[in-house]
């Protein structure tokens, strides 16, 4: 039988003593999207839902300083729809931009996506790759964690059970991008996804860069064997190609219903390197070889 | 040919708004989910844990006790639990074609969608907890998976009714295939295979059964085939009158709600508990549990000259029946009628034989067995053609059936055979956007064309009848009766668009009551694309009598009114009677002669005057389609369908060779419907097939053993808005078909072609071939590595 009580929490606070008196009988729930089917399928229960949606102190995307603060309840949709986010942080608008569906964009949030912790969360790879921090809060604390050692496995992170996200954190990056390969053009679970952020010099040569991958790894994974191979280098011919090589290394994917491991093993290479290549405004080449 | 003449149409081929576009449009149109009783209980089925086992024992004890369970049954409180499977047909055909309709497993456990149990219980929630508490007692078995080893001597058996796994053997032939090998210039041989493809409708299996103040189990249960009230009657060995469906309209159909759904357990539930009794099948149960399109294994040898003739073709056939029989043997009959495709053939062989696996059943998805046929011969012709060096659509051309061509049974169809026609305007429209090796984003560009040809009404050995019951009211509008299930096509509403117009009345004058087995004649199943065929011409018989009354009597009104004339010359020339009525027309609410447009009389005032002298006012027509004995099964000759519509598909696709992710840029859709009746309604038809074909290519249920792992929306891919190209569709209107005003069926023949032209256009882009139906971006990938690595 199906047995919840749903309280929802005003305010931030009232979340924290609510986290902290139902420890592991708490189950937040924001845009439900990934709540529900979870309750359907039977895989939640016996729960307290306490509901953060309307928490106005969690929504809202904010430019300070050149860091950019988006709060854990703002929805994909804000974000696919946010002129600031396309011009500083275009990997992660053009991830919201890929999301489900205009109605689920609507419902779902950030924080919910990453807190969710499918290997295949769309919003997971921009934000490893523009090195976001994970601000989280629990009743009396708050704590600051890299992106990179927020995921632990499938649907596992380092949330404790009286913690809430309160926010994600970044350096804008304008030279950033996603690409996203699923089965269909909308509402469709990632069979691949990559991300990448670079910073060059005035030789074009590249200072810093981080690339992450969803759905190849049991958590969404940065890619440090190909960061190593294009880090300090000027993109070219033989740099591409050491780096598509170099993703292998990064990433274990398996067989399932969506496509073969073999499948995942061969494009990750490349929509790394289209990625990459548009990070660095050079034209990817999206459609192919030729 | 039986085209009713009929030239200046006013309803007939306009964008005729549907008597219920309104209500859906709004949400307020009542679907099987929605209606609910005071008292009302939740059924359930508990389904089986194996695909393949014995049932050794169930144990409902502890189901049973559960507070607010108010009935849980087996196969042994269902009063006929093996009874014979019908189609609505009217008429006892029996032999291969009538196979095992089991309710509630007994003995051998066929598939994972049998049914073990039913419960009935205060909630939904309370019901699937009892199913949970139900024990059975399963002895696993190894089961068989593919139909090519459930042949094979000594192979598992699937059924414990049945001492083989064999359902029917078909053949059909022409000409001497055997020797005619010998003229051939190039003899081409190839392996298909046509996947299982789910119709995933929106609305999944529901409705609701109570039993009414005179005893009668009634039901609102949405089904294409309202005549199985008569098995659901002998299931409850209960008198045919004793049972009712007051169908509701279907969130659609395609073909999966022409089985028995939900209402045998409805009516068991509702008997048991004497209360109302609300069941709906999660989307899961729906996917797992009711039937798919038939996999077909299919060899063709294909022998033509070096100048492009087709000279010979064999076909053999292998189709995985699934769990029980239900449609096979029908499906099969499609197939092998569709073998050699619609190709003018001098030697053909078609043999095709359907067996039992332990897969879910498999039975009508539209297009029943023609399209794996049509995905299998077009794209052997695109493949011959590239051998010969000639353009897809030049060798097509060259071969396709034209009138006065013999079907491969030897029958001649009496209605157009417009394919050359199709052929030319849809290269024509590709053409129009020239060709090019790579696109200006680097993707690949591929073209395709494909045509095809399938039958509309049923098979003629099956006697095929409709009827359809009008009465005139005394305020000139008009009520239409017809048993006539709606899933969405406007089935009902066009019954509505052809009796306006024959009496001359806007459509909202006449109000169609439709799907109601005790108050409208039956008017068959929606299935087989035939209802504006068979219910169309049925209201068209229906309407003449009345006509010809309403004629009379306003031809004795207009007399009296206006004749004779005297004027200053004399008197007029005056007209007698029968001269009147033979020159009257209906339109605009009223009777005009002819003649002199002036002289005329309101409808209202008509159907007054014969009210008044008691005169009859109702009348219900019937139409049979053309009647043949049953055929040869292992040599079929003659007339099987009344007669083909066919079709022609381009596809032009972009390939990102990289991925193997491709788009289709055009898809143009090209039909002859001999008529067009409601224009957005055929429109639509032709689009819905073409997204419906389009997602067959992409569409995976991930079949293991007997276990169906795409079983909900996020794992089985159907086509979205964003995925759904822009349908460039053209109507060719012949008017050589033999529904009302010339028009052919369309439903289903709108479902061909264009998986074969969008797989024909994905191997022009990569100069692969493909063999399956199912090309996923993986495969495209894989084809291009694996010939990369050839070229090297």
């Amino acid at each position: 039988m199906k047995n919840f009580e749903f309280i929802k929490a005003p305010d931030v606070k009232a979340a924290l003593a609510l986290l902290d008196k139902e420890k592991d009988h708490a189950y937040l729930v924001a845009g439900s999207t990934n709540a529900m089917v979870d309750i359907r399928a039977g895989k939640v229960n016996d729960r307290t839902l306490i509901g953060i949606r309307d928490i106005d102190a969690l929504s809202g995307i904010k430019f300070s300083r050149g860091k950019i603060t988006i709060g854990a309840g703002t929805t994909i949709s804000e974000i696919a729809n946010s002129a600031l986010l396309a011009k500083k942080a275009p990997a992660l608008f053009q991830a919201a931009n890929d999301f489900a569906d205009p109605t689920t964009r609507n419902s779902a949030t950030i924080g919910g996506n990453i807190a969710n912790a499918s290997p295949a969360a769309d919003t997971a790879p921009p934000l490893l790759a523009l090195k976001a921090e994970v601000i989280i809060a629990k009743k009396g604390s708050k704590r600051r964690v890299p992106m990179e050692d927020f995921f632990l496995g499938v649907n596992k992170t380092v949330l404790e059970k009286d913690e809430l996200i309160l926010a994600v954190e970044f350096s804008a990056n304008p030279h950033s991008a996603f690409y996203k390969v699923g089965l269909r053009n909308a509402m469709a679970i990632s069979v691949v996804t990559a991300a990448a952020s670079v910073r060059k010099d005035r030789d074009g040569k590249i200072t810093d860069v981080a690339i992450a991958l969803g759905s190849v790894a049991p958590k969404p994974v940065r890619a440090y064997n190909a960061e190593k191979a294009v880090l300090g280098k000027k993109l070219d011919d033989k740099v591409i190609a050491d780096l598509m090589k170099a993703v292998a290394k990064d990433i274990s994917p398996i067989d399932d219903v969506r496509a073969s491991a073999e499948y995942r093993k061969d494009v990750a290479p490349v929509i790394v390197k289209r990625v990459l290549c548009k990070s660095c405004g050079i034209c990817a080449n999206e459609g192919g070889t030729k | 040919m039986t085209i009713t003449e009929k030239k200046n149409f006013r309803l007939v081929g306009n964008r005729v708004p549907r008597h219920d576009a309104i209500a859906k449009a709004r949400g307020e149109q009542l679907y099987s989910d929605d209606w609910v009783m005071p008292n009302m209980l939740y059924g359930k089925v508990l389904r089986s844990k194996y695909p393949s086992a014995i049932l050794k024992g169930i144990d409902t004890s502890k189901a049973k006790a559960l507070p607010g369970v108010h009935a849980v049954l087996t196969w042994e409180d269902v009063p006929l639990n093996q009874e014979v499977t019908k189609f609505g047909q009217m008429r006892d055909v029996g032999g291969g074609f009538e196979g095992l309709y089991k309710v509630l497993a007994h003995g051998k456990i066929r598939s994972k969608a049998e049914p073990i149990a039913l419960v009935a219980a205060e909630t939904q929630e309370l019901a699937e907890e009892a199913c949970k508490l139900i024990e059975v007692d399963y002895e696993v078995t190894e089961g068989v998976y593919d139909p090519r080893e459930a042949l094979k001597d000594g192979a598992y058996l699937v059924s414990s009714e049945d001492d083989t796994n064999r359902i029917m053997d078909t053949m059909i032939r022409m000409g001497d295939v055997d020797s005619a090998w010998d003229k051939c210039d190039l003899i081409v041989e190839n392996d298909f295979y046509a996947t299982p493809h789910d119709h995933a409708y929106l609305e999944t299996e529901s409705g609701m059964a109570w039993i009414d103040e005179n005893g009668v189990i009634t039901m609102r249960v949405g089904t294409q085939v309202l005549e199985h009230y008569r098995t659901i009657a002998n299931v409850m060995k209960m008198p045919h009158t004793k049972i009712r469906n007051m169908g509701v309209p279907m969130g659609g159909g395609f073909g999966g709600k022409e089985d028995i759904t939900v209402e045998t357990f409805l009516c068991l539930l509702t008997a048991a508990t004497r209360r109302p009794v609300k069941m709906v099948w999660s989307r899961e149960e729906s996917i797992e549990c009711h039937s798919k399109r038939h996999p077909e294994y299919l060899h063709y040898k294909t022998g033509v000259t070096k100048d492009g003739h087709v000279v010979a073709q064999e076909v053999n056939i292998v189709l995985d029946g699934g769990s029980y029989t239900y449609c096979t043997p029908w499906v099969q009959m499609y197939s092998t009628m569709n073998g050699a495709g619609c190709y003018h053939f001098p030697n053909s062989r078609c043999t095709s034989v359907s067996a039992f696996t332990n897969n879910t059943f498999s039975s009508a998805n539209r297009g029943f067995g023609a399209t794996q046929t049509n995905f299998s011969y077009d794209r052997q012709m695109d493949i011959i053609a590239k051998k010969l060096g000639m353009s897809p659509y030049e060798f097509r051309r060259m071969n396709v059936l034209r009138n006065g061509d013999p079907q491969h049974t030897g029958f001649v169809p009496q209605g157009h055979v417009a394919l050359t026609e199709l052929l030319d305007v849809v290269w024509e429209k590709l053409n129009e956007v020239p060709k090019v090796d790579y696109l200006p984003d680097g993707r690949k560009f591929g073209r395709g064309i494909a045509c095809a040809q399938m039958g509309y009404g049923r098979l003629c050995f099956l006697h095929d009848n409709s009827r359809v019951a009008l009465r005139l009211e005394l305020d000139g509008t008009v009520t239409l009766r017809a048993g006539v299930p709606d899933l969405g096509g406007g089935q009902g509403s066009v019954l509505a668009q052809i009796a306006a117009e024959e009496f001359g009345l806007p459509i909202e004058d006449v109000h169609p009551y439709v799907m109601d087995t005790h108050l409208t004649p039956l008017c068959g199943t929606t299935t087989a694309t035939r209802q504006l065929y068979m219910s169309g011409n049925a209201c068209i018989e229906a309407c003449k009598p009345l006509k010809a009354a309403l004629a009379r009597k306003a031809a004795e009104i207009i007399k009296a009114t206006w004749w004779p004339v005297t004027t200053e010359a004399g008197y007029e020339w005056e007209p007698d009677i029968a001269n009147i009525e033979g020159q009257l027309e209906f339109h605009d609410r009223k009777i005009y002669y002819a003649p002199d447009p002036q002289k005329c009389v309101d409808f209202k005032t008509v159907v007054a005057h014969i009210s008044n002298e008691g005169g009859e006012l109702f009348n219900e027509g019937q139409f049979n389609a053309p009647a043949v004995e049953v055929p040869d099964l292992s040599d079929i000759k003659g007339q099987i369908l009344p007669d083909m519509t066919y079709t022609c598909h381009g596809v032009d696709v972009a390939v990102d060779e990289e991925t193997g992710e491709y788009e289709i840029l055009r898809l143009i859709a090209a039909i002859d419907c001999g008529k067009a009746i409601n224009r957005n309604s055929c429109e639509g038809q032709v689009e819905g097939g073409a997204i419906y074909n389009l997602g067959w290519v992409r569409e995976d249920l991930h079949w293991e053993n007997g276990i169906t792992k795409a079983n909900n929306f996020s794992t089985y891919l159907i086509p979205t808005a964003v995925d759904a190209p822009d349908v460039e569709t053209i109507l060719l209107e012949s008017r050589g078909g033999i529904g009302p005003y010339g028009a052919k069926g369309v439903g289903e023949p709108a479902d061909n072609s264009i998986c074969p032209a969008t797989v024909n256009a994905l191997s022009d882009a990569v100069g692969v071939e493909f063999f399956c139906t199912n090309v996923k971006p993986e495969d495209v990938l894989k084809a291009i590595k694996e010939k990369n690595k050839k070229n090297k």
